[in-house]
């Protein structure tokens, strides 16, 4: 990167650590720390809860996924909106209503402490690993684009994160998602530009999307019902729903946030503009690495986007494999790339369909021999480096900033990722503070503590996640693979945590008993079901759901029926606090 | 109707909406 560039992301990174940490002044009671005193407008939370979802993961990993298999991952998304309705109508009004700091304060009113306790150690003990994974994944891309070693640049994102978070509070993270939002959307539009312009002359933005569309890079709709497959029509609007409305309903991340609203009205509000947004938001970022894959059909790619990975394997006992390698794919390249034009010429000339159809067959047979040749680079690069999970598309967006774009705009766009994953580890800092101090310490700390008391607690809490996620995320890059397992065992309860918010606001003769055998017979099942079976992991949302509200319900009818009231006196009661 | 179901309405509408289009150009360029 160029001193400019340098110079860009300095300041951008320094205006973000001092307006945040100027936040602090109207931060100065617990309600406004943790709930920026209720008071934020409806735009400032629906920005936040976006941005939230908006990490450098998405900018790096999506990018790369819609470079290498298209627009599929789009399906992930489509029950959101629906999601985020079912939420505007039942949970929002009924948390915004009972003036709750976490969402786990109902549980213990509806069934028992233990229950609120148990729900609540789940979230500390996966997010705390998730907030890692936010810092530590983007770091390893970037380490290597920004040649700084991986501890330094975990340290560059953990540090002013964990200073601004701790003392701006819910206020700091709601402002900085705003300027992420702001630099991403730029970033993102701004690559598209470059990329269009950068195709060669007579192929235009259109014909790319063509050419892309012959390898199934633009099919955003895949109608098997099979629930091996990740991503399907039905995974993406069936089982995403029980995702979404346990990730926006009860993840103290996203609730957090609309706890922060003025109203019901803008809590509701800020919802709804993800319901509009998000799916455009996505095919943005999935058209960026369409584009990237058009890009490099007319613009010779390198055979392995990590440079660092590459020269491991130039010094390495398998540097006559990889040389004999790369010449075989740089003549796999310049097939495609004449493929690619032969299909353009197809579809403009006289030939009719059978011609076209011709040369998308030639096409996809010259695409399938390139992906062949760079998946066993992929594997010398893990054989040579020990590194099993490495994948090379991560490295793909970052090195096309890096190295086709110009000077300025390479700054614009290295702040962004590196500002994505501020505001995604912020607000999992807060909602982790919030959890422990709310949840734990004003229960089992000491009697009646001040407003003050609490404040400093939940800075202190702030600064040790802070802490604790930084130097998680230092390790994490030394235990690579351990981390992701760890993280994704932690998102497999996501659907037990829905089914005992259903069970509470929806069966009146659910009790304790049943809420507390059921969460850990769903989180069994689900276990079960992630080891020992094909179920793709969007199924376990649901799966762990139903269980855990079947097996409630059972449980409840056995060991004699609502030990508080049930749901009706439940909300009375958090209504009148 | 109140202004929020209207709202909700609105959503569901432009979700629709979205969903037919990303499915025509789905059609439009992988044809």
């Amino acid at each position: 990167m160029s001193r400019i560039d340098w110079f860009v992301v300095i300041a951008y990174l320094t205006w973000v650590l001092w307006d945040g940490v100027r936040q602090a002044r109207k931060s100065k009671e617990l309600e406004g720390y943790l709930v920026a005193g209720r008071s934020l407008p409806w735009w400032l939370v629906g920005l936040s809860v976006m941005a939230t979802q908006l990490s450098a993961i998405t900018m790096i990993g999506t990018t790369g996924q819609g470079y290498a298999d298209g627009m599929r991952f789009l399906q992930y998304y489509y029950a959101l909106p629906v999601a985020m309705i079912i939420l505007s109508v039942t949970l929002v009004p009924f948390f915004h209503g009972a003036k709750v700091f976490t969402a786990y304060q109902y549980l213990e009113t509806r069934f028992d402490s233990k229950t609120r306790s148990l729900t609540a150690l789940l979230f500390l003990l996966s997010r705390a690993m998730a907030c890692s994974v936010v810092i530590s994944a983007p770091a390893v891309v970037m380490s290597v684009i920004l040649g700084l070693d991986v501890t330094t640049t975990c340290l560059l994102i953990g540090i002013p994160t964990t200073i601004f978070t701790m003392f701006g509070g819910v206020r700091a993270v709601a402002y900085t998602d705003v300027k992420q939002m702001v630099i991403v959307v730029f970033s993102l539009g701004a690559a598209v530009v470059m990329l269009v312009s950068g195709l060669p002359d007579g192929v235009g933005f259109f014909d790319a999307l063509h050419v892309a569309g012959a390898t199934g890079r633009m099919q955003m709709f895949d109608f098997r019902f099979d629930i091996t497959q990740q991503y399907t029509f039905w995974s993406g609007t069936i089982a995403a729903l029980f995702l979404f409305l346990s990730y926006f309903g009860t993840d103290q991340s996203q609730v957090q946030r609309y706890l922060a609203a003025k109203s019901v009205d803008e809590a509701r509000s800020s919802l709804l503009m993800s319901a509009y947004w998000k799916i455009p938001l996505q095919t943005l970022v999935l058209l960026v690495g369409v584009l990237m894959f058009a890009f490099y059909l007319f613009t010779p790619p390198p055979m392995l986007f990590n440079p660092v990975h590459e020269s491991q394997v130039r010094v390495s006992g398998k540097a006559a494999e990889y040389a004999a390698l790369e010449a075989q794919f740089g003549q796999a390249v310049s097939e495609r790339g004449s493929a690619a034009r032969q299909l353009l010429d197809a579809r403009g000339g006289a030939g009719g369909n059978a011609a076209v159809a011709d040369a998308q067959a030639t096409f996809r047979r010259s695409d399938e021999d390139v992906k062949a040749i760079r998946e066993r680079a992929v594997a010398i690069v893990r054989d040579v480096s020990g590194d099993a999970s490495y994948r090379d598309v991560n490295y793909v967006f970052p090195t096309f900033v890096t190295t086709k774009l110009p000077i300025g705009l390479v700054g614009i766009i290295v702040s962004a990722i590196l500002v994505a994953a501020m505001s995604a580890s912020s607000a999992e800092l807060t909602a982790l503070s919030t959890a422990s101090v709310i949840d734990f310490y004003q229960r089992f700390g000491p009697s009646k503590p001040s407003d003050a008391h609490l404040l400093m607690a939940s800075r202190l809490a702030t600064g040790f996640w802070g802490l604790f996620a930084s130097i998680v995320a230092v390790w994490a890059v030394e235990l690579g693979s351990l981390i992701e397992v760890v993280n994704r065992f932690g998102s497999l309860f996501y659907g037990s945590i829905l089914g005992v918010f259903l069970l509470a606001i929806g069966v009146k003769r659910a009790n304790s008993t049943g809420a507390f055998v059921g969460v850990l017979v769903g989180m069994a099942t689900i276990l079960y079901v992630a080891t020992f079976t094909n179920v793709a992991f969007l199924w376990h949302n649901l799966i762990g759901a139903a269980v855990v509200v079947a097996v409630g319900i059972v449980v409840s009818a056995v060991t004699g029926g609502p030990h508080k009231g049930g749901s009706g006196s439940a909300e009375r009661a958090l209504a009148g606090r | 109707m109140t202004q929020v179901q209207r709202n909700y309405v609105k959503v569901l509408v432009v979700w629709t909406v979205t969903l037919l289009s990303l499915y025509a150009l789905q059609q439009y360029f992988s044809r």
